[in-house]
C-alpha cells in the first residue's frame, strides 16, 4: 500500500482531533444534561446551524471572534426556548418537536445567510478564534504542538468536564436533575418543580449546542451552507453512548473527534484518498458503537415523555 | 380540647364528564387518626391529592388551622407541614437512601445521626448508602414513613399504606400511626380495608362515588354500618359446585425465574398441578414472585430452569403465540397497557389475539362485518358500558376495561385461564359480575389459576390453594382444610406448613 | 384517526390556522428583509407551481416521490417505528437503478428495462431500509439514530460514486454527476407514474387496514406490552416495515433517475424527500388515503419555492424553514385540540 509518514500524521490527528473533539464535547455535554432530565433534544443539528450563522454574523459585526461566541449562545437560547416550549409546556411528542425545530433551524440559518450575504459570499471571512499557545508547555517538541496550542474554548471544554460531573453527581441540584429524569412523579411529590428543571436543562443543552455551532464557523472564519455536516447528530449519539455521564461523554467525544480527524489529517500531509470514505467513518463508528451497547444502555426511565401532573 | 387542624370544605372535582368529588367536606382534628374509607374509585385518593397539591379542585377551599390556604403544588403542601406517603412510592430507585432524603426541597442540611436514631424506633435498619432499588417493598414503605417523621410534618397522609405489607408489617405500621397521633399530629388514613380502618381510627368519613355518605366517631360505628354506607347493593352470588376431575391440565416443576434485580424471583422446590374444572388459587402478599410465575406460564418471562407441561405438551420454551394457540388465556394485572391496546377500539381489542385466525378473514383480508357481529354480541353479554364498539378503550372505566379483557379471553375458549387480581380496584357490581363469569367458566370445563390479594375472594372461589412466599410454594390447602389463620401465617412466612404431595 | 364530521371540521380549522400562522411568520421575514409583500410571494409560489407547464411538471414529480415515501412512513409511524432514513433509502434505490441501467439497460426492450430498473430501485431501498429494522429487532438500537447515520453514510457513498476519484463520474460534466441514462429509458409518461402512485396507495391502504400485519402494526404502535402479550413478534413486524418503507423510498429514487434528473448527482444529498415525507405523513394523520393531499400541498410549495429562487432570489431553503414553522404550528394545535374543542363548544 502507500506508506504514510507517521509522525506528521500522528501530530495532525491528535491536534486536529482535539479541536474536533471540542465541538462534539460541548454539544454532547449539553445534551447529556438535557437527556438526564428526561428530555431528548433531536434539534441539535439545527441549533448548531443557527449557532454557526449567528456566530459568524456577530463576529463580522463586532470584529471580535469571542463576541461571535455570544452569537452562538443567543442562537442556542432562542432555539432552545422554542423547543422547550413545544415539548415541555405544550407537551408534544419529543421526537416530533425535535425534528421540526431542526428543520426550522436548518432552513432559517442557511436562508438568512444567503439573504444577507448572497450565495457566493462564502468568501467573506470574519475574525476567527485565535489559538492561545500555553507558554513553556507549547514549546515541548511534538507534544507541545499537539496539546498546548489550541483555542481558549478547547482548553475550557476539557476543564469543565470534571466540574459538570461534580454538579451532576455531588450536588443537590444534580439530584434534582436525576430524579426528574428518572421518576418525575416522585420528584413532583417531594416538591421539585419538574418542568422548570427540564426547561433549565434544555436551555443549558441548547446554549451549549449553539456555542458549539459558532465554534464551527469561527474556527475557519467562514460560513458555508450545510457546514454542520451531521455533527449535531453525532453529539446526540455521544450523549446516548455516554450513559449520560459527563466523564464517559469526554471519552466518547475524544474517540469521535480523533476518528473525524483522520481524513483531514491525511489531506494535510498531502494524500489524495477518496475522502468520502473517511468522512463516513464517524457515522459508521457511531452506528457500530450504538449497536454494541444498546442492549445495556441505561436511559432514565422517564426519558422522552412529557410530564403532566394530573395524568393517571 | 382537640382543634380542627385541617378542613376541606365543599370540594368538587371532575375529570372529563366524571364527577370524582361532589361537594365533599371533611374536618380533621389534631391528635387523631381520621380515616377516609371507600371502595376503589370512590374518590379517596383524589381528595387527598387535593390536600397535597397534586390536583387542583374545581370548587371549594381548604383551611389549615382555621386559615384559608391555597395549595397549588406539593411544594405548597410541604411548606404547610403536610407530608404524604403515597400509594405508588415517591422514592427514586436509582438514588441511595441519603440522597432521597436530600431531595425534599425543604432540606437544608441532613443530620445523619437523627435519621439513624429514628430508624431504630421503626425497627428499620438503614444503610444510608444503599440504593433504594435494592430495598423490598416493605422497607421502602418504612423509609417513606421515616422521611416524614424526620421532617416533622404535623399533618400526615397515608394513602393505602398496607397494600404491599405482610400482616406483621401492617400491624407495626398501625401501631406506629397510633403513636404519631398520640404525639399530637393530625393523620389521614386512606383505605378500603374495613378491619384496619376500624382498628386504627378515631374518626371515619365514608365516601361513595365522590360523595360523603357517613361521617362520625369510629367507636360508635359498626362494621356492618360501614359496609352499608360504602357499597350500594349486593348482587346475587353463584356458588361453585364441587366437581372433581383428574385430567391434568398444567404441571409446573422446579421452576426458577430471575427477577429484575438478578435474584431468583421464583424458585419452586415443589410442583404445581392444575386439573380440569378446577379453580386453583395462589395466596401471598404482592411481591413474592406470583407475578413472575404468571408471566412465565404465558411465555412473557424467561425461565432459567424447570419445566412447564400443558395438556401433556412441554411448553417451557414455546412462544407466547404458541401458548395462546394451545389454549392458555391471561387476565393480566396491568389492564390498560398490557391486557389492552389503549388507542385501539373496543372491537379491535376484543379480537386482539385473533389477527391471524381464518374465521375473521375473507380472502385473507380482515372481515369487518364478522368482527362487528362478534363484538356487538360480547358487548351485550358482558354488559360493557360504552356508546358503541368503535370507542377507544382508554376512555373506559376500570370495570369496563376488565370486562373487555374477560370477554375476549373467555370467548377464545382456553383450557387454562390465568387470572391475576381480576377484581382489583373494581366496584362491587363489576366484582360480582366477574366472579360469576369465572365460576361459570370453570363449571363449563375450563381451569383457572387465580391470584388475588383479597383472601376472602380466594377462599370463596378456589377449590385448592397454594401459598407462595419468597418465590416458593410453602403450603397447600384443599377446600376442606381452608383456615384463614393458618393461611395468613404461611403468607407471612411464619411456620412453614409442609407441602403435601 | 376516525373519520367523523366533527373531526374533519376540527382538523380543517387546525390546519388552516397553522398555515396562516406559518405564512404570517414566514411572511414577516420575507417582507422585512426582501421587501416582498407576503401575499404576492404566496401567489407567486402557487401560480408558478400550478399554472405554468414547467411548474406543473415539477409539482407532479415531487408529488409522486413524496407520496411514495410518505406511504412507507405512514405504516412505519403507525407502529411508532421512527424511520427517518427516507433519504438514504431513496439514494440507494437510485444507486441500484443506475447499476441496473448500466448493466442491462441496453440488453432488453426499453419497457422491460424500465420495469427492471424500477424493481431494482425497490430492492436497493428495501435492503437499505431493512438494516436499521434488523438491528432494532435484534439489538434494540434506537431507529432514529441508526437511520440518521445510514443517511449520511449513503450520501457519502453516492458522492464518491460520482466524484473525480469514483467510477461513475461523467468526465464531460462540470458538476459531480454520473453519465446520463439513455434517452430511450426516460419515463415521463404521467399516466404511468400516476398509476404507480395510485397502485401504491391502494396496496398500502389495504395493508394498513385490512391485513393481519396492519393490525399488528396498530397494536405495536399502541402498546409494546400489549403486543407482546398478544403473541406478536415485534421484531418481525419491524423488519417487514423496514422492507416495505425502504422499497417505497427506493422506488421514489428510481423515479428520480428515470423521470426527473436522468443522472445520479451529488446534489441528491439535498433532496430531503425523506425528511419532508415525515411532515406530509404526519399532516395526513398517518392515513394512506390522505397522504396524497398533504403531498400535493408540500410539492406545490417546493416547486413554487424553486421558482421563487430563480425569479426573486429567495433561497429555496426558506421552504424548509416555512415547513418547519407550519409543522410546529400544527403539532401545537394537535396537542391542544381538546382545549380547543372546549372553547368551540361555547362559540
Amino acid at each position: 500500500m502507500v506508506s504514510i509518514p507517521l509522525t506528521p500524521f500522528f501530530i495532525a490527528v491528535i491536534s486536529v482531533g482535539i479541536s474536533y473533539t471540542t465541538i462534539y464535547l460541548i454539544a454532547g455535554l449539553g445534551e447529556i444534561f438535557s437527556e438526564k432530565a428526561g428530555v431528548m433534544n433531536l434539534s441539535l443539528e439545527g441549533i448548531m446551524g443557527m449557532g454557526a450563522f449567528l456566530g459568524y454574523a456577530f463576529s463580522l459585526i463586532s470584529g471580535n471572534a469571542y463576541f461571535g461566541l455570544v452569537g452562538g449562545l443567543v442562537a442556542g437560547l432562542m432555539m432552545g426556548l422554542l423547543f422547550a416550549f413545544i415539548s415541555i409546556t405544550i407537551g408534544v411528542n419529543q421526537v416530533l418537536a425535535g425534528l421540526s425545530v431542526w428543520l426550522v433551524g436548518m432552513g432559517l440559518s442557511d436562508f438568512l445567510f444567503t439573504i444577507s450575504f448572497g450565495r457566493a459570499s462564502h468568501l467573506i471571512t470574519v475574525p476567527k478564534l485565535p489559538t492561545v499557545p500555553i507558554p513553556y508547555l507549547s514549546g515541548i517538541p511534538i507534544v507541545g504542538q499537539m496539546l498546548f496550542d489550541h483555542t481558549l474554548l478547547d482548553y475550557v471544554a476539557y476543564l469543565i468536564v470534571p466540574l459538570l460531573w461534580y454538579i451532576m453527581f455531588r450536588t443537590k441540584f444534580g439530584l434534582k436533575i436525576i430524579s426528574v429524569g428518572e421518576n418525575p412523579r416522585a420528584a413532583d411529590s417531594v416538591g421539585i418543580n419538574v418542568n422548570r428543571t427540564r426547561y433549565i436543562m434544555v436551555l443549558f443543552g441548547s446554549s451549549m449546542a449553539g456555542i458549539s455551532g459558532s465554534i464551527i464557523s469561527l474556527t475557519t472564519g467562514l460560513y458555508q451552507v450545510g457546514m454542520i455536516a451531521g455533527r449535531g447528530w453525532i453529539a446526540i449519539g455521544i450523549a446516548a453512548f455516554s450513559g449520560l455521564n459527563p466523564a464517559y461523554g469526554l471519552l466518547a467525544s475524544l474517540i469521535f473527534g480523533v476518528i473525524s480527524a483522520f481524513g483531514p489529517s491525511l489531506m494535510i500531509i498531502g494524500y489524495r484518498i477518496p475522502y468520502e470514505f473517511l468522512d463516513m467513518t464517524p457515522f459508521i463508528a457511531l452506528l457500530v458503537v450504538v449497536m454494541m451497547i444498546s442492549k445495556r444502555m441505561l436511559m432514565p426511565s422517564a426519558h422522552g415523555k412529557p410530564y403532566k401532573r394530573e395524568e393517571k | 380540647m382537640n382543634e380542627v387542624t385541617v378542613g376541606l370544605y365543599n370540594i368538587g372535582k371532575s375529570f372529563a364528564d366524571v364527577k370524582a368529588l361532589d361537594n365533599v367536606t371533611v374536618e380533621a382534628y389534631s391528635g387523631e387518626v381520621h380515616s377516609i374509607l371507600g371502595e376503589n374509585g370512590a374518590g379517596k385518593s383524589t381528595l387527598m391529592n387535593v390536600l397535597y397539591g397534586l390536583i387542583l379542585p374545581d370548587s371549594g377551599h381548604v383551611e389549615i388551622n382555621g386559615k384559608k390556604v391555597s395549595i397549588k403544588s406539593p411544594n405548597d403542601a410541604l411548606n404547610l407541614g403536610i407530608g404524604m406517603v403515597h400509594q405508588h412510592f415517591s422514592l427514586i430507585p436509582t438514588l441511595n437512601v441519603l440522597e432521597n432524603f436530600k431531595l425534599i426541597s425543604l432540606a437544608k442540611n441532613i443530620d445523619k445521626e437523627e435519621i439513624l436514631n429514628l430508624s431504630k424506633n421503626l425497627n428499620l435498619n438503614l444503610d444510608l448508602a444503599a440504593k433504594v432499588s435494592s430495598l423490598s417493598a416493605g422497607e421502602r414503605q418504612r423509609l417513606e414513613v421515616l422521611r416524614l417523621l424526620y421532617f416533622n410534618f404535623n399533618i400526615l397522609i397515608f394513602d393505602e399504606p398496607t397494600s404491599v405489607l405482610t400482616p406483621i408489617e401492617t400491624d407495626n405500621l398501625l401501631k406506629a400511626i397510633r403513636k404519631m397521633a398520640a404525639e399530637g399530629k393530625t393523620i389521614f388514613f386512606i383505605s378500603h380495608k374495613l378491619n384496619e380502618v376500624k382498628a386504627v381510627s378515631d374518626r371515619i368519613t365514608v365516601l361513595r362515588r365522590g360523595k360523603v355518605t357517613l361521617n362520625g366517631v369510629a367507636k360508635e360505628i359498626s362494621i356492618d354500618e360501614l359496609i352499608k354506607y360504602m357499597i350500594e347493593k349486593l348482587p346475587k352470588v353463584e356458588i361453585k359446585p364441587d366437581i372433581k376431575n383428574t385430567e391434568e391440565v398444567l404441571n409446573i416443576s422446579d421452576l426458577k425465574i430471575k427477577g429484575s434485580r438478578g435474584h431468583l424471583a421464583v424458585n419452586l422446590k415443589s410442583k404445581i398441578n392444575i386439573y380440569k374444572n378446577e379453580i386453583v388459587g395462589i395466596a401471598g402478599v404482592a411481591g413474592n414472585g406470583q407475578r413472575d410465575l404468571f408471566d412465565a406460564i404465558m411465555g412473557l418471562r424467561k425461565i432459567e430452569e424447570g419445566k412447564i407441561i400443558f395438556k401433556g405438551k412441554d411448553i417451557t420454551h414455546s412462544s407466547t403465540y404458541k401458548r395462546i394457540e394451545l389454549g392458555i388465556g391471561y387476565i393480566p394485572e396491568d389492564r390498560i397497557l398490557t391486557g389492552l391496546a389503549p388507542d385501539l377500539s373496543i372491537k379491535e381489542n376484543l379480537v386482539l389475539k385473533l389477527y391471524d385466525k381464518q374465521r375473521y378473514h375473507k380472502w385473507h383480508l380482515i372481515d369487518n362485518n364478522k368482527i362487528n357481529a362478534v363484538a356487538d354480541a360480547l358487548l351485550r353479554e358482558y354488559d360493557i358500558r360504552a356508546a358503541n364498539v368503535e370507542v377507544p378503550v382508554k376512555n373506559l372505566s376500570g370495570g369496563n376495561l376488565q370486562k373487555v379483557i374477560l370477554a375476549r379471553e373467555i370467548s377464545m375458549n382456553p383450557d387454562l385461564l390465568l387470572a391475576y387480581e381480576p377484581t382489583k380496584g373494581l366496584d362491587i357490581g363489576a366484582t360480582y359480575f366477574i366472579r360469576n363469569k369465572l365460576i361459570d367458566f370453570a363449571n363449563k370445563g375450563g381451569s383457572i389459576l387465580l391470584f388475588s390479594e383479597d383472601l376472602e375472594e380466594l377462599l370463596f372461589l378456589s377449590d385448592r390453594l397454594y401459598v407462595i412466599y419468597n418465590g416458593n410454594i410453602v403450603a397447600e390447602f384443599s377446600r376442606e382444610q381452608f383456615d384463614e389463620y393458618k393461611i395468613g401465617k404461611a403468607m407471612g412466612g411464619i411456620n412453614y406448613v409442609e407441602v403435601r404431595d | 384517526m376516525k373519520i367523523t364530521k366533527e373531526n374533519i371540521i376540527l382538523n380543517f380549522i387546525v390546519y388552516i390556522t397553522a398555515f396562516l400562522l406559518a405564512i404570517g411568520l414566514g411572511a414577516v421575514l420575507i417582507w422585512a428583509i426582501l421587501r416582498i409583500h407576503p401575499f404576492s410571494a404566496l401567489s407567486l409560489i402557487v401560480s408558478s407551481a400550478l399554472l405554468t407547464s414547467f411548474g406543473r411538471t415539477a409539482t407532479f414529480y415531487y408529488l409522486v416521490e413524496l407520496t411514495l415515501i410518505s406511504l412507507g412512513l405512514a405504516i412505519s409511524y403507525r407502529a411508532k417505528y421512527w424511520n427517518i432514513g427516507g433519504d438514504g433509502q431513496l439514494i440507494f434505490g437510485a444507486i441500484f437503478s443506475m447499476q441496473a441501467i448500466f448493466s442491462i439497460g441496453h440488453l432488453f426492450s426499453p419497457w422491460l428495462a424500465i420495469v427492471a430498473t424500477l424493481l431494482m430501485g425497490m430492492l436497493g431501498g428495501a435492503l437499505y431500509g431493512v438494516i436499521p429494522a434488523i438491528i432494532k429487532a435484534k439489538l434494540n438500537v434506537n431507529e432514529v439514530l441508526s437511520t440518521l447515520m445510514l443517511n449520511f453514510i449513503a450520501i457519502y457513498f453516492m458522492t464518491w460514486l460520482v466524484d473525480i476519484t469514483g467510477p461513475w463520474k461523467d468526465p464531460q460534466a462540470a458538476e459531480l454527476e454520473s453519465y446520463p441514462i439513455p434517452y430511450s429509458l426516460y419515463l415521463e409518461n404521467p399516466v404511468i407514474l400516476t398509476l404507480i402512485m395510485v397502485f401504491a396507495i391502494a396496496i398500502i391502504y389495504i395493508l394498513a387496514e385490512k391485513t393481519s400485519l396492519g393490525f399488528k402494526i396498530k397494536v405495536i404502535g399502541s402498546s409494546h406490552s400489549a403486543a407482546e402479550y398478544a403473541g406478536i413478534d415485534r421484531g418481525k413486524v419491524y423488519i417487514y416495515i423496514g422492507l416495505i418503507s425502504g422499497a417505497l423510498a427506493g422506488l421514489a429514487g428510481s423515479i428520480e433517475i428515470l423521470s426527473v434528473s436522468h443522472i445520479l448527482s451529488s446534489s441528491f444529498d439535498s433532496l430531503y424527500m425523506g425528511y419532508l415525507g415525515i411532515f406530509t405523513t404526519w399532516l395526513a394523520s398517518l392515513n394512506p388515503l390522505f397522504v396524497i393531499l398533504s403531498s400535493l400541498l408540500m410539492s406545490t410549495l417546493l416547486s413554487g419555492g424553486y421558482f421563487m429562487e430563480a425569479i426573486a432570489g429567495v433561497s429555496v431553503l426558506f421552504i424548509y424553514y416555512f415547513e418547519g414553522i407550519m409543522f410546529i404550528s400544527i403539532i401545537i394545535f394537535e396537542a391542544t385540540k381538546s382545549k380547543i374543542k372546549k372553547v368551540l363548544k361555547f362559540g
